[in-house]
């Protein structure tokens, strides 16, 4: 019961995109032979391509379907997700942490986390990153054969293994250069494959003017209904957007999440990565332009009876709204690339899976543990070897997944256990130079413990809900917020006092990865409207202007 | 080294992606001006024309900007 159907033309539109994917790969072999090249992009992006890698690196096919989806269901506030829930953490990252990060020439977060404090919590949270990468990504593969499987009635197999293997080809033969190309070129496939959608369906009911005043008060505003959680869909206070998901959330994974951090770390130099995520904030918040708009649209359409969500498993699935507003609008040819929009949006965040994996793996792992005195040429054959085993973990993980649909809960839980906490250990290790690797390491520990042992007090009910969310009936993501919170929180006071009583490292082997012993960046010699700061001022008036208009 | 000086730049692959996919729905727009599909909810508007148009322009922006800075470099 496929929903849309593919003429000549989208077809060529599809197999083009793959030949582009895997030219590019083949292309860019012979400039990945170091282990700069493969696993750092050689460091010399500039900060609009590490910026827009940056952004990419985060927009997979399933956020825009899933928040298209959610806007249906809770209307403007998914906004939030885009706008307070993402910029200031962009910023902060940017202005506050890149300097540390970017300073210290590392590879990867768990790098950082050697330098500042010890192997252990290296080594502690390089595993857990990789567990919850090949998790997530395998989630994600087997998540696109579903939509594939409904919208085009694709056969599951062959979307998984086809798009596992595109993908694994291009990054074993470019590395990270591989990733972050066609990250850059899926985000114009995105926009210009999905923008349209946006374009027409405001066309179709009237222009934004007339769509938000035919939408009920719930529907179209931003803060307006947040102060009684039930007078918006989402059910959550201003207080839960602000400090849930404005802080902790959105903190815990803009500025601790190698997969897209690592994107920064490509950068030429050190202004250029602090403008990365400063530039990336502009492309997120117009994000909502297409998600939004087009899931108020469809809402609106559904409404009015024009449009009718297809189901899954018997329930109505929301997530099908943009691909049923693609077959409204889209003839022949533009269907094809609406398609290869949501297919390069799939790939290319499995893409930046494999290669934060790899390089993880490779550094923190296997190099930490097994072979310290690897060369270049081992470290980047080991790199490529990863991506193999890790495009073949993803698939298993994949089948596990569509073999007990439950496990999903679990896997995607898994985020919070490990970036949450990882959050507070690295505020602290930044900001407090008496923070001590003894500290860190078991605030680590225990937050992640006490994350994974809410999620399971929760599911089973060990505990009564009101104790940790303070509601007798959280929502799913009332809960996930609360837990979050719990576990930054713990991680935050038990690194402080065990550091209080342990003894911190000397003051000259922090140098370059602590605030107040590193030397400032001197930016007077830089005219004004190159600065970070200014960058950053202007993001973030733009963003307060957006959720005024919306308000 | 000198190798790296050969790498184009991406923004010449984003101008070669963008191009192609804006000159084969330009084409299809163009067929659809002699043989109007009416499946669609804004046919009358005939989107591929303008939006396959906008695409092959800002392919070719693309393209050129990149030869030029790869030139550079």
């Amino acid at each position: 019961m496929a929903s849309l159907s593919l003429g000549i033309v989208d077809w060529l539109v599809i197999a083009l995109y793959f030949a582009a994917i895997i030219g590019i790969g083949f292309y860019l072999k012979k400039f990945a032979s170091t282990s700069e090249d493969f696993f750092i992009a050689g460091r010399r992006n500039s900060s609009w391509v590490a910026g827009l890698a940056f952004v990419s690196a985060n927009l997979g096919a399933l956020e825009i379907l899933g928040w298209t989806g959610g806007t249906v269901k809770y209307g403007m506030f998914v906004s939030h997700f885009y706008w307070i829930g993402a910029v200031p953490a962009m910023l902060f990252l940017g202005l506050y942490m890149m300097p540390f990060y970017y300073s210290s020439r590392i590879h990867s977060i768990p790098g950082y986390l050697l330098l500042r404090f010890d192997e252990k919590t290296r080594v502690l949270n390089g595993f857990s990153f990789a567990i919850m990468t090949v998790l997530m990504s395998g989630i994600n593969l087997y998540l696109m054969a579903v939509v594939f499987h409904i919208v085009l009635g694709w056969n599951m197999h062959v979307s998984i293994w086809v798009s596992a293997a595109a993908v694994g080809m291009y990054i074993t033969l470019g590395g990270l250069l591989s990733a972050i190309l066609t990250e850059i070129v899926q985000f114009f496939l995105i926009w210009f494959g999905l923008f349209l959608v946006a374009i027409l369906g405001l066309v179709e009911v009237g222009g934004v003017d007339a769509l938000l005043s035919s939408l009920p008060e719930r529907m179209s505003s931003l803060w307006a209904t947040a102060g009684d959680p039930a007078a918006n869909g989402m059910g959550v206070t201003w207080l839960g957007i602000a400090m849930g998901l404005g802080f902790v959330l959105s903190f815990g994974y803009w500025t601790t999440d190698f997969l897209i951090v690592q994107r920064a770390f490509t950068a030429k130099d050190l202004q250029s990565a602090r403008n990365t995520p400063i530039i990336a904030s502009f492309f997120k918040m117009a994000l909502p332009f297409i998600v939004v708009i087009a899931g108020l649209v469809a809402w609106k359409l559904n409404a009015d009876g024009q449009l009718v969500f297809l189901e899954k498993n018997g329930k109505i699935w929301y997530d099908s709204a943009l691909p049923l507003l693609i077959a409204r609008y889209y003839p022949s040819g533009l269907v094809g690339l609406g398609i290869t929009a949501l297919l390069a949006g799939f790939m290319a965040g499995q893409a930046g899976n494999v290669s934060a994996l790899n390089t993880v793996w490779t550094y923190d792992i296997y190099r930490a543990l097994f072979k310290k005195d690897a060369t270049d040429e081992h470290l980047v054959w080991m790199g490529r070897v990863t991506t193999i085993v890790g495009i073949f973990l993803s698939i298993g993980t994949a089948y596990w997944a569509m073999a007990f649909e439950s496990i999903m809960d679990y896997i995607q839980a898994i985020f919070s256990w490990v970036n949450a906490p990882l959050f507070a250990t690295m505020l602290l290790g930044m900001f407090w130079k008496r923070t001590t690797s003894a500290g860190a390491f078991w605030g680590l520990v225990a937050g992640m413990g006490t994350s994974f042992f809410l999620f399971l007090a929760l599911r089973f009910h060990w505990i009564p809900a009101y104790v940790v969310t303070m509601s007798e009936h959280p929502s799913d993501m009332a809960e996930n917020l609360w837990r979050a919170w719990w576990a930054w929180l713990l991680t935050f006071v038990l690194t402080l006092l065990i550091s209080l009583v342990t003894r911190p490292k000397p003051e000259e082997e922090l140098v370059g990865l602590v605030k107040g012993l590193t030397a400032e960046a001197n930016l007077t010699e830089v005219v004004w409207f190159r600065r970070p700061a200014f960058w950053a001022g202007v993001s973030l008036l733009t963003v307060i202007l957006l959720n005024v208009y919306f308000w | 080294m000198t190798e790296r000086k050969e790498m184009l730049s991406i923004w010449v692959w984003v101008g070669l992606v963008l191009g192609v996919y804006g000159f084969l729905v330009t084409g299809m727009g163009i067929y659809y001006v002699f043989r109007p599909e009416t499946l669609t909810a804004t046919h009358d508007l005939n989107p591929s024309l303008w939006w396959g148009a906008v695409m092959t322009v800002t392919g070719i922006v693309f393209f050129l900007l990149g030869l030029h800075g790869s030139a550079e470099s």
